[in-house]
């Protein structure tokens, strides 16, 4: 008897142990994954580019995250670019995608983004007229420019841009190389740059040199 | 520019990640020359206007509130081991979804047609979607729900002159006290409705259709299927679950002790604001993938009817795993299991929606 009752008593501590440590788990997981709410519905809005969408990915982000919040260390990149990676890898396996395809988005024809040629993007670099844009009269068309960019583009330039992550923590957010990331990023921004040049002298405004 | 590897430097360059004293020669290259210079200014111009761009853009204010539902969800999953969330952490969103809670409260006034209320658990979307055994269960029990739609169960097809006719004969039949909502003020108006069979059990199916686009909106209620969604309200904020069968919305939540669902062919986010639920926290979560899952094996959906409208079977050439001899042999009537999870169900009703929609039922009679 007695030695059930002591087996009942360790039970009983055990569980309430167990739901403090549960308690703490959740508390902790709170403090540091929602802050990063609105980054995260923004990557998944950019990936998926529908409310609807988002909404869910980031829902299933952050029960993969809580899930393996255990094991999770405040490594050296901190939690928004964890929270970013479990997003991109819900997301590819939301989508029914097992493997990442790079190669494939390599292959995407660009043309269809660009009015002209390749020479024609060498002339807009080299001439400086991307430099030289008015940049306070072209935030629409940004936007417009941006939905016409594949999702894995969009992604890596708001990752760069507004979360001003360097090169080698977009590539730990999109599990892949370094180089890759350079290439997108590169391409996205340079697809942009032609749209916008473009837009400019379509309006012929004015331009500005820069320091 | 002369070289890819050019191009590559001055980006690198432009962000800051080229290694100045590795490349000391290529920096001042650049650095000298206005051209490329102007480049990188138009780089960190782009940048900034990215930023600027992206920044306004902020997590719908449901978000958290969901997010923390579906938490809660898991901690109770993890089991009665984990016990409720600790009242500290109650007490961190208690009042954001109190104050969200409190701006909703006319806007599910809607629902005020549902049964007496009556507690009911929390069910757990996540433990549901983990639930769905396999696909080929779900399949079957689609078809089973067609073959006892198709037997002598078929569904009674009533119309309304009213909303009135509505609330009287199908309150009679269930057994519920069932108003049909008004939903004008989202352009839908009262269609009819019929009493159908969902899983052996009376079931009311409310038909509305936008007066401008002619798209049908179904409603539909039970009084024995308590499982099918989450009964909770988080600070007063309705939960759903929802799940997209074919492109088909399907939303379930359970109140006062009975089980609705609203399915319709238009997107989540029109559904939920023509019902008034336009806030609701919604749980998707796990059922999401098993539901595009799902929705792919079973494609297409749509039987074949008869000359009345009615849904006799499923045509099973068209579903994946049933052999050819039996689309020649008329379709007998599978039994419907006695446990239906929480996806399959909704499915079930979704397609059922669907067939009657798409029969005419109610709109031809």
């Amino acid at each position: 008897m007695l030695g059930g009752r002591n087996e009942s008593d360790g039970s009983s501590k055990r569980a309430s142990a167990s739901k403090r440590q549960a308690a703490v788990d959740r508390d902790r997981f709170e403090e540091v994954a929602l802050p990063h709410l609105d980054s995260v519905y923004r990557l998944a809005r950019s990936l998926t580019r529908s409310e609807a969408e988002a909404h869910d990915l980031v829902q299933e982000t952050y029960i993969r995250a809580y899930r393996a919040f255990a094991g999770f260390e405040l490594r050296e990149y901190g939690p928004k670019p964890w929270l970013f990676r479990i997003l991109y890898n819900a997301f590819y396996t939301l989508k029914g995608r097992q493997k990442r395809q790079p190669a494939l988005l390599d292959d995407v024809d660009f043309d269809q983004f660009a009015h002209g040629s390749g020479d024609r993007e060498e002339v807009d670099l080299a001439s400086g007229a991307f430099g030289a844009l008015n940049w306070e009269q072209i935030d629409d068309k940004i936007k417009s420019a941006l939905e016409r960019l594949q999702p894995e583009y969009r992604a890596v330039l708001l990752l760069w841009s507004l979360e001003d992550l360097s090169y080698k923590e977009i590539a730990e957010v999109c599990d892949c190389a370094l180089g890759t990331v350079m290439s997108r990023l590169f391409r996205a921004r340079r697809i942009l740059a032609r749209e916008l040049v473009e837009y400019a002298r379509e309006r012929r405004w004015p331009t500005k040199r820069c320091d | 520019m002369d070289s890819p590897n050019r191009d590559d430097l001055l980006d690198r360059y432009a962000d800051g990640e080229l290694d100045a004293e590795e490349h000391a020669a290529d920096v001042e290259e650049i650095e000298a020359d206005p051209d490329q210079m102007a480049y990188v200014h138009g780089v960190r111009h782009l940048k900034n206007s990215l930023s600027a761009h992206w920044s306004g853009e902020t997590a719908p204010s449901n978000a958290g509130p969901t997010v923390r539902a579906t938490l809660d969800a898991i901690d109770q999953e993890l089991g009665e081991a984990h016990g409720p969330p600790s009242p500290t952490t109650r007490s961190l969103w208690a009042g954001p979804v109190l104050a969200l809670a409190a701006g909703l409260a006319l806007a599910f006034g809607v629902w005020q047609w549902w049964p007496a209320p009556q507690k009911q658990k929390i069910q757990l979307v996540s433990i549901a979607a983990n639930r769905v055994s396999t696909a080929t269960d779900a399949h079957q029990e689609i078809v089973s729900a067609y073959a006892a739609y198709g037997s002598k169960k078929l569904p009674d097809a009533l119309l309304a002159s009213s909303r009135e006719d509505a609330r009287r004969v199908l309150s009679d039949n269930l057994g519920l006290p069932i108003q049909a909502p008004d939903l004008t003020g989202a352009g839908f108006g009262f269609l009819g409705f019929r009493q159908c069979m969902v899983e052996r059990m009376p079931a009311a199916q409310l038909v509305y259709r936008h007066e401008k686009s002619g798209v049908l909106l179904s409603l539909f209620t039970a009084s024995k299927l308590h499982h099918l969604g989450p009964t909770s309200r988080v600070g007063g904020v309705r939960e759903v679950f929802f799940a997209e069968p074919d492109g088909m919305t399907t939303l379930a939540w359970n109140a006062n002790g009975a089980t609705y669902l609203a399915c319709a062919a238009l997107p989540r986010s029109e559904v939920l604001s023509a019902l008034g639920m336009a806030n609701a926290v919604v749980r998707t979560a796990g059922l999401y993938r098993a539901a595009q899952r799902l929705a792919k094996i079973v494609t297409p959906p749509v039987p074949e009817y008869d000359v009345h409208g009615n849904v006799p079977f499923a045509a099973p050439t068209r579903l994946e795993g049933r052999s050819t001899s039996a689309a020649r042999e008329p379709a007998r009537p599978l039994p419907v299991r006695q446990w239906i999870n929480l996806l399959s169900r909704a499915m079930i009703m979704g397609y059922s929606a669907r067939a009657s929609l798409a029969a005419g039922t109610i709109a031809s009679a």
